[in-house]
């Protein structure tokens, strides 16, 4: 047995309210991410989707448990796992092949390699034709395809996504999703991928993780065609996946 | 397009222009209504004519004859040239007093802000002092000023510099505060370290709030500098001010203040515009509407 991606052990958090309050948003949870996975992690909001995301980002200090990136004990955030992130991150200060060239900068690869980089990869989201331009004269799609092309760029091993399309129409979503489905096919990723929508959750996981009031409620492998389309979607197997896990949403 | 901004600009000055001349020919209509004198018998409210020809002219009283051309105190009549020169020589004093003054406050607000931004230790010890200091009224440091580092060019510049150190100070440690915390989240997770972060997260990310708190500061610094010279200086436009008022010269006061009204007029869009160049990523680069 191969050592998993990502490994999660007894991980609990807890935060404390500025009223005092103790809020318990992780109580012991374990999870084993394989090479190459797209794992969607499903929840209603404020149930620690986020914030078992953050930790594996780093961005948070774990609680209790441990985590493993890489095998490696997880204690801050690292380029062996980028993230996008929710909020609109890129960086407005920056041309755009500048934002996408960014991590590539602070890793140390010279101005030419980097920039060659960075145009391929902006090439890869279709935004060639803007690479010069400042994130303020892009839409809010195509900055979120900023966003990932950026991550990409930096070729981490494992890539978290935190409702990275939440706050999108919903042509723009289907667009990114693709997007980021072709992608992830192409480099082979291990995906972690934070979302509310169940529908989106069907389009891409290989696996659904739902995450209930801080504990895993549902763990179950997506055996539907990858890509996938909606007629994938419509069969009695798709459909039952999808009443599954609207049954855990509270919606039936 | 081009010629749509040529329509705006066109418009805008014109009804500058407007506002100028309305201005203008109120002050006139107003002093030809009030006909008071002050104490030397000049009036109160001065006519565009008195105020161009008499006290314009009576500049050349603090004139100090040099440069081949004599002063009045000299015993000479009163010319153009020598007000003019004395004008221009009192405003390259002053000048040189805010520029210096300014640039030397900005450096040290920005810097001890970001120190401060930096290091908790250091703004356990700092922040209680410098927050004190923003809530005196900084005109009622001069005399500490005068006493400390006298009334002339260097104790004045030091003044400015305090002013505008403190609220530049205050802008950097907001600023920082402000940066939305998702930058840093990104840029750790792409590997920057503290260096990195600080030149390409912080740096330009606070630009646009210490743009806005320099502005504030340019407004400010105008006052100390004219509040310094009034209160114990020699040299400079204050001065002139200072010698004016002993004796109500109401007109020659007002041309200093026009004179104040046009350096920071100037130097306020010199700044605007040098800014927006500086930070063309943020929308109020594209936006054409002055402060």
């Amino acid at each position: 047995m191969t050592t998993p991606v990502i490994s999660v052990r007894h991980l609990t958090q807890t935060f404390t309210r500025t009223d005092g309050g103790r809020v318990l948003a992780l109580d012991d949870v374990s999870l084993d991410i394989p090479a190459g996975e797209f794992a969607c992690i499903l929840g209603r909001s404020g149930h620690g989707k986020t914030t078992l995301l953050n930790a594996i980002a780093g961005l948070l200090p774990v609680g209790e448990g441990d985590i493993r990136a890489l095998d490696r004990p997880v204690t801050g955030p690292g380029t062996d796992r980028g993230v996008i992130f929710q909020k609109d991150a890129v960086f407005p200060w920056m041309r755009v092949e500048d934002n996408v060239a960014f991590g590539l900068k602070v890793r140390g690869i010279d101005r030419t390699g980097r920039m060659r980089i960075a145009r391929e990869h902006l090439a890869s989201v279709g935004l060639e034709a803007v690479s010069r331009a400042w994130p303020r004269e892009l839409s809010g799609g195509m900055r979120a395809r900023v966003a990932i092309a950026a991550v990409f760029a930096n070729d981490p091993p494992i890539l978290l996504a935190d409702e990275p399309f939440g706050a999108l129409d919903y042509v723009t979503r289907r667009q990114l999703q693709a997007v980021l489905r072709e992608l992830w096919q192409r480099t082979g990723k291990t995906v972690l991928f934070v979302t509310h929508d169940v529908e989106e959750a069907l389009l891409l996981g290989t696996r659904v993780i739902v995450v209930s009031h801080g504990a895993i409620a549902e763990d179950r492998a997506v055996d539907l065609p990858v890509p996938r389309t909606d007629d994938d979607l419509a069969t009695p197997q798709g459909l039952a996946l999808k009443h599954l896990l609207l049954h855990h949403m509270g919606l039936e | 397009m081009t010629r749509r901004l040529q329509g705006v600009a066109a418009s805008r000055l014109s009804g500058g222009l407007v506002v100028l001349l309305a201005g203008v020919g109120g002050w006139e209509i107003l002093a030809s209504l009030v006909t008071a004198k002050g104490s030397y018998h000049e009036p109160l409210v001065p006519r565009w004519g008195y105020l161009m020809r008499d006290s314009l002219l009576r500049m050349s009283d603090y004139w100090d004859g040099s440069l081949g051309v004599p002063s009045p105190s000299q015993g000479a009549p009163p010319t153009y040239a020598a007000a003019l020169l004395a004008l221009g020589q009192a405003s390259l004093i002053t000048l040189e007093r805010m520029v210096i003054g300014v640039a030397g406050g900005v450096l040290a607000g920005v810097g001890l802000g970001l120190a401060v931004s930096a290091s908790r230790l250091l703004r356990q010890l700092v922040a209680p002092t410098v927050h004190i200091l923003r809530m005196t009224p900084f005109l009622a440091m001069i005399p500490l000023f005068d006493l400390w580092f006298g009334a002339a060019t260097f104790g004045i510049i030091l003044f400015v510099a305090y002013g505008v150190a403190v609220i530049l100070f205050i802008g950097t440690i907001n600023a920082v505060r402000n940066v939305p915390p998702v930058f840093f989240d990104r840029a750790a997770t792409l590997g920057a370290g503290r260096v990195t972060v600080f030149r390409h997260i912080v740096l330009p990310a606070i630009f646009p709030e210490i743009r806005a708190s320099m502005l504030l500061s340019f407004g400010l610094a105008w006052s100390l500098v004219v509040g310094g010279e009034l209160l114990g200086a020699q040299t400079g436009l204050g001065v002139i001010v200072t010698y004016a008022l002993q004796f109500a010269y109401t007109g020659r006061v007002l041309i200093v203040a026009f004179l104040f009204v046009l350096y920071a007029g100037i130097s306020f869009s010199l700044f605007d515009s040098l800014s927006r160049r500086a930070a063309k990523w943020h929308p109020f680069a594209a936006r054409t509407e002055r402060v």
